[in-house]
């Protein structure tokens, strides 16, 4: 039997931290440039897939007008998307709340979460509508240019990509997301009334 | 050194421990409490600016720290009436000694409690006085005092019956 004196001199023979203050300076380092690369990678991919989309605007020749309005779908939904990354990331960037008192602090991680999840959500509905939209747009172009057959192909394959993303995919990721928020959710409502005066 | 690496690496020393058995009893993990740490210290340096020196600075620290922990929450499943995953425990230490398989024994019993009870406690066990306890958790310290009362009981009671098994 031991009281709690005991566990006290018990708590004082741990070993010493197992990180030193090198290997954190050498994280804090390495922590700041995997954010900036990752950051940048995003921006060049997205970057060279809309000078791609601009490029073939602009060289090619299109007969219809919903071609046009196509590209430009296209091009706002990965301007819209880069745009976005870097809101995340300044606010990934920000740690004032990590100051908060941890009542406070429980309640800013319940809306950030609640919000998150509503942002993912929308963005992954408007991604699939732009795209989906521009890709069936992009139809009326080859009615004219292709043959009957592959201009067939091409529509079932647009229909059945549109309907699965849109039927299929996002439906399991908003299932998904919604069970997860709800989870974590209840378990910050149970750890905030711990910290109840 | 520049002056603010100066500054930080005290704090590091003065702090590091402490944050270290927070984590851990929070999370009843090494590699996670490690994690844990690190990410306490890379807020604190980023923060090093914003620092007006209203409180203590391991008041600030602990505050970062517990909020962490509390940020990890998110993902974890766990909930408190689970017992920690034991092979975490006992890979503590590459050769568990009598002394080690009892400090593994602690962090058990530690992770039978309440969330906020396992940060008081490791901050009890590690003397942090009980004002900057209070001022970290936002409470009364009479308050506080009736929780500690209470957490130390309990874990005692709990280490004692696991103990004899």
């Amino acid at each position: 039997m031991k009281d709690f004196e005991a566990i006290k001199v018990l708590w004082k023979v741990q070993k010493e931290v197992p990180v030193s203050y090198d290997t954190v300076i050498k994280n804090i380092s390495a922590n700041r440039k995997s954010y900036a690369v990752k950051l940048v990678l995003q921006g060049i991919v997205v970057f060279i897939a809309i000078i791609a989309v601009v490029a073939i605007w602009f060289l090619k020749h299109f007969y219809t007008w919903t071609t046009h309005l196509s590209m430009f779908i296209l091009c706002y939904c990965m301007i819209y998307y880069l745009i976005m990354q870097f809101r995340e990331y300044k606010q990934v960037k920000q740690f004032d709340q990590h100051l908060l008192k941890p009542h406070a602090f429980i309640e800013y991680l319940k809306r950030y979460k609640q919000n998150s999840y509503l942002f993912n959500t929308r963005n992954f509905k408007m991604y699939t509508l732009g795209i989906g939209t521009a890709f069936l747009l992009i139809l009326f172009e080859l009615y004219f240019i292709t043959s009957p057959l592959l201009f067939l192909i091409f529509t079932i394959a647009a229909v059945a990509w549109f309907l699965y993303s849109y039927f299929v995919l996002m439906k399991a990721y908003t299932k998904q997301e919604k069970s997860r928020i709800e989870k974590m959710i209840s378990q910050l409502e149970r750890v905030k009334k711990q910290f109840e005066e | 050194m520049s002056e603010k690496e100066t500054l930080f690496k005290e704090i590091f020393e003065q702090n590091s421990s402490k944050v270290y058995h927070l984590s851990l009893g929070y999370t009843g993990d090494e590699d996670v409490a490690n994690d844990l740490m690190q990410e306490t210290f890379i807020k604190v340096w980023q923060n090093m600016d914003g620092f007006r020196q209203q409180s203590q600075v391991s008041t600030w620290v602990y505050r970062i720290a517990i909020n962490t922990c509390l940020s990890h929450l998110r993902s974890e499943k766990r909930r408190n009436s689970d017992p920690l995953n034991s092979e975490h425990l006992e890979n503590l230490v590459d050769e568990p000694s009598n002394k080690q398989e009892q400090i593994n024994q602690l962090y058990k019993s530690i992770s039978y409690l309440e969330e906020n009870e396992r940060m008081i406690i490791t901050m009890v066990l590690d003397e942090v006085p009980y004002p900057e306890i209070a001022e970290v958790f936002d409470i009364s310290e009479g308050n506080l005092r009736v929780k500690i009362h209470r957490i130390k009981q309990k874990l005692t009671r709990i280490y004692n019956q696991h103990e004899r098994f």
